[in-house]
């Protein structure tokens, strides 16, 4: 484990400061290109979603086509981690059954 | 519990079912979908749970059951996002009508999925609970 890396500890500092504000200057670089928060019309997808979500999915209520349709992965994530809770409490609370053959010691 | 309570369970239970069923199948219309219809079904069970004995609900749905019908409507929630392409998509929505109860195209298969997702989980827990409060 020693030989592996050979610099040492200052240097992997160094290393790391450098490649934090390398990784600091490219996100507000790639913040510039986004689009105005908060304002409609420039092309963003929640114009998508609110101009085209009747076309896209066929459903009226623009809320249930975004979290039942458009948003389907995540919401199929939420339903797992619900169910995940349920399986948690049925564990929890499920009966153990005494073993017959267990109590040849503790009767006789 | 009473025989009031007993009674009136008795009468009102299909009817809160019925209305969860109508919360799923408008979801794409009304405000709704498959999280409040779980919900409202899932509440009509624990109604069963409370006002009957625990001994007389567990027989109808098993704790296997529920999770076998919760992986059956995972298994179609996963079928119509992933396996449903976008050419089927289109025909689907093209042969319906805006406003009509047959519309919504994928999104009114995916209330029902995640109604009985929801449900079965509520359920689930419920009784388990109730398994709990009766073990004594």
């Amino acid at each position: 484990m020693k030989g592996v890396i050979s610099a040492s500890q200052n240097d992997q500092k160094v290393i790391m400061v450098g490649l934090l504000v390398i990784f600091a200057c490219v996100l507000f670089y790639s913040a510039e290109g986004l689009h105005v928060f908060g304002v409609i019309g420039n092309g963003s997808v929640a114009d998508q979603y609110l101009y085209e979500s009747s076309n896209l999915t066929g459903s009226t209520n623009i809320v249930n086509s975004i979290v039942w349709d458009l948003r389907g992965f995540d919401t199929m994530g939420e339903e797992i981690v619900f169910f995940t809770a349920a399986i948690g409490v049925a564990f929890a609370t499920r009966r153990i059954k005494p073993k017959k053959k267990s109590h040849v010691g503790r009767e006789k | 519990m009473d025989l009031i309570v007993k009674q009136v369970t008795k009468i009102i239970f299909p009817f809160i079912i019925l209305y969860g069923f109508y919360i799923a199948l408008h979801g794409h219309l009304t405000p709704g979908g498959g999280f409040a219809a779980g919900a409202i079904i899932g509440s009509a069970f624990a109604l069963l749970v409370i006002a009957f004995d625990e001994r007389d609900v567990e027989h109808k749905l098993t704790v296997h059951g529920l999770i076998d019908l919760k992986s059956v409507a995972g298994f179609f929630m996963i079928l119509i996002i992933g396996k449903m392409g976008y050419s089927m998509r289109v025909v689907l929505i093209e042969s319906q009508t805006l406003f009509n109860l047959w519309s919504g195209g994928f999104t009114m298969m995916m209330n029902l999925a995640g109604t009985f997702m929801v449900s079965s989980a509520i359920i689930l827990m419920i009784y388990s609970l109730e398994k709990e409060a009766w073990k004594k």
